[in-house]
C-alpha cells in the first residue's frame, strides 16, 4: 500500500518533469498572471492524461483516486509550481451538475469543463449580499418556457473569460430567505448581459460586476427544482472550504520564502539568520505541520468534509497562506514597492528585470490573495460554523 | 500520515476514559491534593493492576510492550482529568532511564515492582544553576574506596518526596557543560547524606530539592556505564516531552470543553454567554488550537518512535514549544471567558491553566524547544 502511494509519487513526478515547462513553474510559482491559454494549454495536457476532474466519478470521466492519491497529486503538483487550474467549473459547476443535473445538463457541459473548453464564472455575491448570500435579490421571473432574470452580481472572477455562469437568483419573497433561492445555468452569450471590469488592489482584473436586464434564461438551464437552490449549494461548499485551504500552496510558498530567505542580506547577514524573522518563519512550519496532519485526517474520513475540520481548514489554511505571501514581500526589502503592470502579465521578457526575479509579482500577489479570507465563505462565517458546533 | 488507532489502542483510550470519569472526579482530586502524601496509594495501584504503569516497559520486564504513542493516550486522559499521581516521575523518566541504562539484573528488579506500583522513582537530572540544559551538571561523583562519594544538589525533582529510589546525574569526569563525564547513580531516599525539602507544586503535585552532602554509594549504584549518560537523559528527556505533550492537549480539550459548558450555562445582561458573538468566536479559535497542538502532540509521538536524529529531534522540541504559547493562550482565554469563577481554587478551570504552565516549565520551555527546533529543520539551515 505504501509502496503503491510511492511508486504513484513518483509517476505523478516524472509527468511533471514531462510535461511542465520550467519557464512556467517559475512563472506560476512566483505569483505571474497567466493568461487564459497558459491555463488551458496546462488543463488539457492533465485532460489528455486523465489526471483531471480529481473529485468527479470515474463515470464521468475523473481518475477515480483514493484520497491519499489526491493528496499526493495537489502537492507534488504544488511543488513542482503547476498552473493553479481555475477550478470554478471543475469544483464547483461540475460538482453541481454531476449530483443534481438533467442528463440533458450533463451532456452539454461536463465533457466540455472536463477538456476546459468551458469556462465557468459563479455568479453569488451581489452588492448587498457578500457574507449573508442567502439575502441575495437578483429576481427571476417565469416567463412561459424562459425565466426573465434582473439584477447584479458582484466579484465575479474571470467573468470576462466565461462562456457559462452559474446563478443563484430569487423566485420567491415569501418565506425564508433561503427558501426562494433557484439556480440557473447563463449562457453568456446571452442579450442583456454586461461585464463592468472591477480592477483589484494588485492593480490587476480578474473580478467582475454582472449586470443583467431582462435575460432570458430557458427553464431547461435550471438546475435542481425551482426554489430548492440553497439546499443544492451546501453540497457543493465543503469541498470548496478544503481546496480553498491551500495546504498544499502553502507547503510550497514556505519552501520557497526560505530560499529567498538565504538570498536576501541583512546587516551583513542572510534575512533567514534575523532572529525575529526566523521565529516567525518557525511558527508557520508548525502550523503548517499540524494543517497537513488535520488534512490527511479528514482526506481519510471523507465525512469530515461537512464538519468542524472543514472550517478549521479553510480559515487557517488562508492565514498561514497570506501570512507567508506576506514574508515574500517582506524578503524583497524596497523591491517589494515597485508596480509593474505590464511585467505581471508578460513577464520581463528580454529587459533586465529591475530588483530580484521573485520580488515583481510579490506584492501584488500578497495583495491579491488578501481575498482568500474573504471569498468562499469569510474566515469569520468559517468561526460561526466551528462555534455552531461547539456551542450550538 | 494519518494512522487510525488499533483495537487494543482503542480500549487503552477508552478503560481510561470510563475509569478517570467515574473514579478521578474533580472533588476527588481535590482530596487527594489535601491528603498528606499527595497522591493516592490504592489508586496508583489500580493503575499497575490496569497495566498503565508498566505501559512502556517490554514485557519480561513486567510491563504491556506499549509505544510513546500509547503512552500519550493514557497522558490525553490523564491530562483531561488532571491527574495528579507520579506516572511521569515513577514510569517516564525512571522507568525509562533504568531500561536505558540499567543492566539485566537492574531492570528485573525494578521495571516489574514499578510496574505493579509496589515501588516508585523520581530522577533528578536538573540543578539549580543549569536551566533547561540537562548536560550542565555541577554535583561531582568521586571515586572513593569501591564505590563512591556524591556532593551537589538537584533542582524541583518531581515525585521525589513519594520516592522510593532516587535516580541523579552527576559528574564522574569532563567539564560543567561537557555531555562527557556525565553518570548515574541510583540510591533509596533514606540513604545517609541525602536531604529532601520538599514541598508541593503550583499544580497540585509534590517534588523536592535533593541535597547530597558525602553519600556513600557502592559501585553496583552506579546505573550504566560511568561518564556516557548524557545520551540515555536526552532520550529520557525526550520521552518526557512527548507524554506531556499528549497530557496537554487532554488538558486543553477538558479546558475547551469546561468552556463551552459554562458558556451555554451562564446568563449576562438576560442572554446566555454563549449568544454573544464576540465569545463564540473565542471558543472557536480556542478549539482550532487545542486541534492543531493534538495534531502535532501526535506527529512528534510518532517521530519519536519512527524518526532519527534532527527530523525526530525537531518534531518533538518544535510541538514542545507549540503547545506551550499556544496551548497557554487556550488555557488563559478558558479562564478569561468563565470570569471571576475561574480565579478560585475550587474552580476545576484554573487547574487546566496551572497544568499547563507547569508542563511548559519542565523538560525545556518555549524559548528553550523553540531554539532546538530551528537547528533541527533544514529548511531553516
Amino acid at each position: 500500500m505504501e509502496q503503491d502511494l510511492e511508486d504513484f509519487r513518483f509517476e505523478v513526478r516524472a509527468f511533471l518533469k514531462e510535461k511542465l515547462s520550467p519557464e512556467l513553474a517559475e512563472r506560476a510559482r512566483s505569483g505571474f498572471y497567466l493568461s487564459k491559454q497558459e491555463l488551458f494549454g496546462w488543463q488539457q495536457a492533465l485532460y489528455k492524461k486523465g489526471w483531471i476532474g480529481l473529485n468527479w466519478p470515474k463515470e464521468y470521466g475523473g481518475p477515480d483516486w483514493s484520497p491519499m492519491q489526491k493528496y499526493i497529486f495537489e502537492d507534488e503538483c504544488a511543488q513542482a509550481g503547476a498552473p493553479i487550474l481555475i477550478t470554478l467549473g471543475l469544483n464547483q459547476a461540475g460538482a453541481l451538475l454531476i449530483n443534481f443535473g438533467t442528463d440533458e445538463q450533463k451532456k452539454r457541459h461536463l465533457q466540455p469543463i472536463l477538456d476546459g473548453t468551458q469556462t465557468w464564472c459563479q455568479g453569488f455575491s451581489e452588492p448587498g449580499s457578500g457574507s449573508d448570500l442567502a439575502s441575495l435579490k437578483c429576481a427571476a421571473v417565469r416567463d412561459g418556457d424562459h425565466y426573465v432574470v434582473n439584477g447584479t452580481k458582484i466579484w465575479t472572477t474571470i467573468a470576462h473569460w466565461s462562456d457559462w455562469c452559474f446563478l443563484l437568483v430569487r423566485t420567491d419573497n415569501g418565506g425564508r430567505k433561503q427558501d426562494g433561492i433557484t439556480i440557473l445555468l447563463m449562457d453568456m452569450k446571452l442579450p442583456g448581459i454586461t461585464v463592468r471590469p472591477i480592477i483589484g488592489l494588485d492593480g490587476m482584473h480578474s473580478l467582475n460586476q454582472l449586470f443583467l436586464d431582462n435575460v432570458r434564461i430557458p427553464a431547461s438551464d435550471r438546475v435542481g427544482e425551482e426554489n430548492r437552490g440553497w439546499d443544492l449549494m451546501k453540497v457543493v461548499l465543503g469541498t470548496e472550504r478544503v481546496s480553498a485551504a491551500g495546504i498544499w500552496k502553502a507547503k510550497a510558498h514556505f519552501e520557497r520564502l526560505c530560499l529567498i530567505a538565504k538570498s536576501e542580506m541583512r546587516n551583513g547577514r542572510p534575512l533567514i539568520e534575523s532572529p525575529r524573522f526566523r521565529q516567525r518563519l518557525s511558527w508557520l512550519y508548525l502550523r503548517l505541520q499540524a494543517l497537513e496532519e488535520i488534512l490527511l485526517s479528514v482526506l481519510a474520513d471523507t465525512s469530515k468534509l461537512v464538519g468542524i475540520e472543514a472550517s478549521l481548514l479553510k480559515l487557517r489554511g488562508t492565514q498561514l497562506q497570506q501570512e507567508l505571501l506576506e514574508m515574500i514581500s517582506e524578503a524583497a526589502g524596497y523591491y517589494a514597492i515597485p508596480l509593474h503592470p505590464g511585467v505581471l502579465r508578460d513577464g520581463w521578457g528580454d529587459e533586465e528585470p529591475i530588483g530580484p526575479a521573485y520580488a515583481a509579482p510579490a506584492t501584488p500577489f500578497y495583495l491579491f490573495w488578501r481575498k482568500s479570507s474573504i471569498s468562499g465563505g469569510a474566515n469569520e462565517i468559517m468561526r460561526n460554523m466551528i462555534a455552531h458546533t461547539l456551542l450550538g | 500520515m494519518h494512522i487510525d488507532l488499533s483495537s487494543e489502542q482503542e480500549m487503552l483510550r477508552e478503560s481510561a476514559a470510563r475509569y478517570l470519569r467515574d473514579r478521578y472526579h474533580f472533588s476527588e482530586r481535590t482530596r487527594i491534593i489535601a491528603s498528606a502524601e499527595g497522591y493516592d496509594k490504592s489508586k496508583w495501584r489500580e493503575f499497575g493492576e490496569m497495566g498503565w504503569l508498566g505501559l512502556p516497559f517490554p514485557e519480561e520486564y513486567g510491563g504491556t510492550g506499549g509505544t510513546m504513542f500509547d503512552v500519550t493516550l493514557l497522558m490525553k486522559a490523564f491530562g483531561r482529568s488532571l491527574v495528579v499521581e507520579p506516572f511521569i516521575p515513577s514510569v517516564v523518566l525512571g522507568g525509562l532511564t533504568i531500561l536505558g541504562a540499567g543492566s539485566h539484573e537492574c531492570k528485573k528488579e525494578f521495571l516489574p515492582q514499578i510496574a505493579s506500583g509496589h515501588l516508585q522513582i523520581a530522577f533528578g537530572f536538573a540543578e539549580p544553576k543549569a536551566g533547561y540544559d540537562a548536560h550542565d551538571v555541577s554535583t561531582r561523583a568521586q571515586s572513593h574506596g569501591n564505590g563512591f562519594r556524591l556532593d551537589g544538589r538537584k533542582a524541583v525533582v518531581l515525585g521525589a518526596p513519594s520516592a522510593d529510589y532516587i535516580i541523579v546525574s552527576a559528574r564522574t569526569g569532563g567539564a560543567q557543560c561537557d555531555a562527557q563525564g556525565i553518570s548515574l547513580f541510583i540510591f533509596k531516599t533514606s540513604t545517609p547524606g541525602v536531604t529532601l525539602r520538599s514541598y508541593q507544586t503550583i499544580d497540585g503535585r509534590r517534588a523536592a530539592e535533593i541535597m547530597m552532602d558525602d553519600v556513600r554509594l557502592g559501585h553496583d549504584q552506579l546505573l550504566g556505564e560511568a561518564g556516557s549518560a548524557a545520551p540515555i537523559i536526552d532520550e529520557v528527556l525526550m520521552a518526557g516531552r512527548v507524554a506531556v505533550l499528549g497530557e496537554a492537549v487532554g488538558s486543553l480539550y477538558g479546558a475547551v470543553d469546561q468552556t463551552i459548558e459554562y458558556l451555554n450555562v451562564r446568563e449576562q445582561f438576560g442572554k446566555k454567554l454563549s449568544t454573544y458573538q464576540g465569545l463564540r468566536h473565542r471558543v472557536a479559535d480556542m478549539y482550532i488550537l487545542a486541534r492543531e497542538a493534538d495534531a502535532l502532540a501526535g506527529i512528534a509521538a510518532r517521530a519519536f518512535i519512527h524518526e532519527q536524529g534532527a527530523a525526530r529531534f525537531s518534531a518533538i522540541s518544535g510541538a514542545k514549544a507549540y503547545v506551550g504559547e499556544e496551548g497557554r493562550w487556550v488555557a488563559e482565554n478558558a479562564v478569561q471567558l468563565h470570569g471571576a469563577i475561574a480565579i478560585t481554587d475550587e474552580y476545576i478551570v484554573g487547574h487546566y491553566l496551572k497544568r499547563i504552565i507547569a508542563i511548559d516549565r519542565m523538560f525545556g520551555d518555549v524559548e528553550h524547544n523553540l531554539d532546538a527546533f530551528m537547528k533541527g529543520v533544514s529548511a531553516l539551515n
